[in-house]
């Protein structure tokens, strides 16, 4: 329970009390969140410009996430659970959000776990990612360390069997050719990469920016979860 | 916060959540307590009345309330744990910091205390408006609180089963159906044990096999509920009941308290929550359901149909796996599949249909051994059915709880070759016979009768059977019947000691009964006389008319059976006349006329247009005539109560009034009589023409059955 008391879980579709509303809700939270910080929340909700008497199921998603989000950092817990919390939020309500999660972390070293499909939100904001996969986490690492240790090249060579020999030594997780273009993502430092690279004296060689996403994709691959598979 | 203010805080806030329950409980309990009180005083009855009703309210209405807390158990303990059958709500309350323990006592407490609080405070308010109407407030108070614990105590415990249905399910359709099959599962499987041997087994006597309702929480309550006011008045609270009440309440909420903690959270918005559950379910459910489909089909046929149980079991068990299936799927496609359930299910219900259906238990051919038998207790049915006997604390038996409850019969080798001859109906056909008529030769028909037997073995356990047999075995029942040990049993008043001995009435069947005006010393001879002569009566001396009643009382004619007296019973019939008693036909006088006709039989022949209409034709006999008819016409009473041996007329329905003068008012007083069959006088014939009416009846019938033959003949066309 100590180690609960610590946690403030924000599901990706919320229940609140049939009939109630956000006070109702923070009247609850209040008994079993004993840290909870009422005047934030009065002030956080007119900030937001949320009715705190209005019925729950009178507010659109986007509102209920919002409600959802103040709650859980009025309990003042040290790590905030968040599954989807950004969908349903516009972009102006996605950056406030992230504003807050940052603020909270700089003044009280708050912790949100955030679940989440969309890579791309979490790019900006996360400094630790795990992906999961099939209810086990795939791998989990610093955001910059990941990026560190995964490119992805492209490069002509001047002859054929270059290819090949600037690849047998690196650890490839995806390959693309089209014509002479390659396009490989490879695990390793970017100049062990290009280096090996650079040995077969390439045409070009360039280091391409990584989305997490596309990381997200590699990393799947290896571990069997293939779009090819699901695309036919 | 301390654990404790938490927990008080999360009562409060539960009760915020459930408020609407609260409400319900109070609107209900308001109208049914202080609302009806306020009604009952200012109603215009007389005081005493209105003292009774006030003071008995609460146990005379006992039943109501059961009711109302079997709904308000179902409604609080579903609605108060709803929250493990939606993955939302479970997410929400499994992720606070709060242990799932208190989560728990929190919800289970408050369900509690609505009924509880509701109950009383409503309960209070009827009180105190009934008080100032009640001439003993103490009791009032003592028969509302006790009538109160009852039905708070058999809260807990519906209560607790319907938490326990809603952690075994996932879903609010499964946890009310699984909170109703908790509730009268048990009672349900009794009744279709109950069934098949009453269908399948000719010698099966339902006492054998009462349902218990102490199987079923819910009926338990309902039959204690419903017999709490007479246990108030004749035997007091009943708390032994309660105790066990309250001792399988606290088994119950341990194993609540238990499935709740192994009860996975994924099970939310799931039919049954323990995966491992569902094929015991199935089967616990499917089996009689299957059974029940044979025994209703069966049941609704006009006659033992094999072909119709079958059927009906086939139908059962197709549509038990569809909507059990369903149901635990949550998927309509699921009815077609669970092929091995579906084939486990259907044999088990075959083996058992099949351990009835052929009697491998040896059920109708049972009879202890000698070494087994301790005594037996055996009723003959349409015999001494004028017997009865009211017993301490009220409650009285009639007919063969007589001697079922009485009898201590140890004549081994008499019972045992009496039932051997009652095997004979099930080896003939299956099946027992209905009234079996056969003519012996002599013109003297034979009727089937029932024999109730209660076999009590050495080991302490009794069984109970129901034989059927035919009267041309009146021989072997004549052998059992005399014996001293079946007497006694059958006619309590053989046992009666002396000093119970006070009055004793005689009824001629005519008039009233009157008391004899003799000294004590000639009334305990008649009474003695009487046991001896009873003593050696037989059921061919029980196939005369009898002379009249003889009633043996402490003091009032009231309480006691009144004993046929047979012409047999010499000494006893002299010593009543020596008293100034007489039969009915001694007892014609001047006054004295007998009317007789046979209305409905001349009115269903009018009906038909097979005569005019116009008067039934009457007859009034005095005098000689009245006498005669007499000696073969005696109260209604006499006949039906020992129709094993004497019989009244049937075949036509006559209307027999014997008028003795008037009473105080002015009336005349009069008995029903009935002939007895086949001894109607041929001058009653003669006087109502009825073989012209019989003769008429023929033809109608005849005329009956060549429309209904042509009817059969165009349909099949």
């Amino acid at each position: 329970m100590e180690a609960k008391s610590q946690v403030f879980y924000i599901s990706d579709d919320q229940y609140f009390f049939p009939s109630g509303t956000p006070a109702d809700m923070e009247t609850y939270y209040r008994v079993v969140y004993p840290q909870f910080d009422h005047e934030r929340f009065i002030k956080m909700m007119a900030q937001f410009d949320l009715d705190k008497k209005r019925k729950l199921r009178t507010f659109s998603k986007g509102m209920k996430k919002q409600v959802s989000i103040l709650l859980g950092i009025c309990a003042n817990t040290k790590y905030l659970f968040c599954d989807e919390t950004f969908d349903g939020l516009d972009p102006v309500m996605r950056q406030a959000v992230k504003s807050l999660f940052a603020q909270e972390m700089t003044k009280r070293g708050m912790t949100p776990i955030i679940a989440s499909h969309n890579l791309r939100e979490l790019e900006d904001i996360c400094d630790h990612v795990g992906l999961l996969h099939k209810g086990g986490i795939l791998f989990a690492k610093d955001l910059e360390e990941m990026k560190i240790y995964i490119h992805k090249i492209q490069c002509v060579f001047r002859e054929e069997g270059d290819a090949e020999r600037a690849f047998e030594e690196l650890e490839i997780l995806q390959q693309e050719q089209r014509g002479s273009l390659y396009t490989v993502t490879a695990r390793g430092t970017r100049e062990g990469i290009l280096q090996k690279i650079q040995e077969t004296d390439p045409l070009f060689a360039e280091v391409l920016p990584l989305s997490l996403e596309e990381i997200f994709i590699s990393e799947t691959e290896v571990a069997g979860y293939d779009i090819k598979k699901l695309v036919f | 916060m301390t654990s404790k203010s938490l927990f008080f805080k999360l009562m409060r806030e539960d009760g915020k959540q459930r408020l609407w329950s609260f409400v319900l409980a109070m609107i209900v309990f308001f109208f049914s307590l202080p609302v009806v009180g306020a009604a009952q005083v200012s109603s215009p009855m007389p005081e005493k009345l209105l003292n009774d009703t006030v003071t008995n309210y609460m146990i005379d209405i006992s039943p109501f309330f059961a009711v109302i807390t079997f709904i308000g158990s179902m409604i609080c303990g579903i609605s108060g744990f709803s929250y493990l059958q939606s993955k939302k709500k479970v997410d929400f309350y499994h992720g606070i910091p709060v242990r799932r323990e208190i989560l728990y006592a929190v919800s289970y407490l408050n369900g509690i205390l609505i009924y509880l609080v509701s109950f009383l405070v409503n309960l209070c308010l009827y009180l105190l408006i009934a008080s100032g109407k009640s001439l003993t407030p103490g009791l009032m108070v003592q028969y509302a609180f006790s009538a109160f614990a009852l039905h708070l105590v058999n809260y807990l415990l519906l209560y607790t089963v319907a938490v326990i249905a809603v952690m075994l399910t996932g879903n609010m359709l499964s946890a009310t159906m699984g909170c109703l099959i908790l509730h009268f599962y048990g009672i349900l499987v009794q009744l279709l044990n109950w069934g098949f041997h009453s269908y399948f087994y000719d010698t099966f006597w339902t006492r054998g096999l009462r349902p218990y309702f102490w199987v079923s929480p819910a009926t338990a309550y309902m039959a204690t509920a419903s017999s709490l006011q007479y246990d108030m008045k004749h035997w007091g609270f009943p708390w032994g009941d309660l105790a066990t009440v309250l001792a399988i309440w606290l088994a119950l909420t341990v194993a609540a308290l238990l499935l709740y903690r192994g009860r996975p959270s994924e099970a939310a918005e799931k039919a049954v929550a323990f995966p491992k559950t569902k094929p015991v379910i199935y089967l616990l459910l499917s089996i009689p359901v299957t059974l029940s489909g044979g025994w209703m089909f069966a049941s609704m046929a006009s006659q033992y149909s094999d072909g119709w149980m079958i059927f009906g079991m086939v139908c059962g068990w197709l549509l038990a796996h569809g909507v059990l299936q369903i149901v635990m799927e949550s998927e309509f496609k699921a009815a077609f599949r669970g092929g091995v359930k579906l084939a486990v299910a259907g044999v088990t219900a075959a083996v058992i249909t099949a351990v009835f259906a052929f009697d491998l238990t040896g059920f109708d051919t049972y009879i202890p051994s000698e070494s087994q038998f301790y005594s037996a207790a055996v009723g003959m049915n349409n015999l001494n059915e004028n017997i009865f006997l009211e017993e301490e604390g009220g409650r009285s038996l009639y007919r063969v709880d007589v001697p079922i409850s009485q009898m201590a019969f140890t004549d081994y080798q008499s019972l045992v070759e009496l039932i051997e001859e009652t095997e004979g109906f099930r080896s003939k056909n299956g099946r027992a016979a209905a009234a079996v008529t056969e003519d012996d030769g002599e013109n003297r028909k034979h009727y089937a009768t029932n024999l109730y037997v209660k076999y009590c073995l050495k080991n302490g356990n009794v069984v109970y059977r129901n034989y059927w047999l035919t009267t041309d075995k009146l021989d072997l029942m004549n052998r059992v019947f005399t014996d001293k040990a079946f007497k006694e049993g059958c006619y309590p008043v053989l046992t009666r000691p002396e000093e119970q001995i006070g009055n004793a009435y005689f009824y001629n069947g005519m008039n009233s009964a009157v008391r004899l005006d003799v000294s004590h010393t000639e009334l305990l001879r008649l009474f003695r006389t009487f046991c001896e002569e009873y003593r050696e009566l037989t059921l061919y001396d029980m196939e005369e008319l009898p002379f009249g009643t003889l009633t043996f009382a402490k003091e009032k004619n009231e309480g006691e059976p009144g004993y046929y007296i047979y012409p047999s019973m010499t000494e006893t019939v002299s010593l009543l006349a020596a008293a100034g008693m007489e039969g009915r036909q001694q007892a014609v006088g001047k006054d004295t006329r007998v009317v007789v006709s046979a209305e409905s039989f001349y009115y269903g022949l009018v009906s038909e247009g097979m005569i005019e209409e116009g008067t039934a034709p009457e007859v009034t006999y005095t005098g000689e005539k009245a006498r005669q008819l007499l000696e073969s016409a005696a109260p209604s009473d006499w006949l039906w109560d020992n129709q094993m041996v004497i019989r009244p007329e049937t075949a036509v329905e006559f209307s027999v009034s014997v008028y003795g003068g008037t009473d105080e008012n002015g009336n005349d007083i009069y008995e029903n009589y009935s002939f007895v069959e086949g001894q109607v006088p041929e001058f009653v014939r003669e006087d109502l023409n009825l073989d012209e009416l019989e003769r008429l009846q023929q033809e109608l019938d005849e005329r009956r059955l060549e429309e209904w033959v042509d009817e059969q003949v165009m349909e099949r066309r």
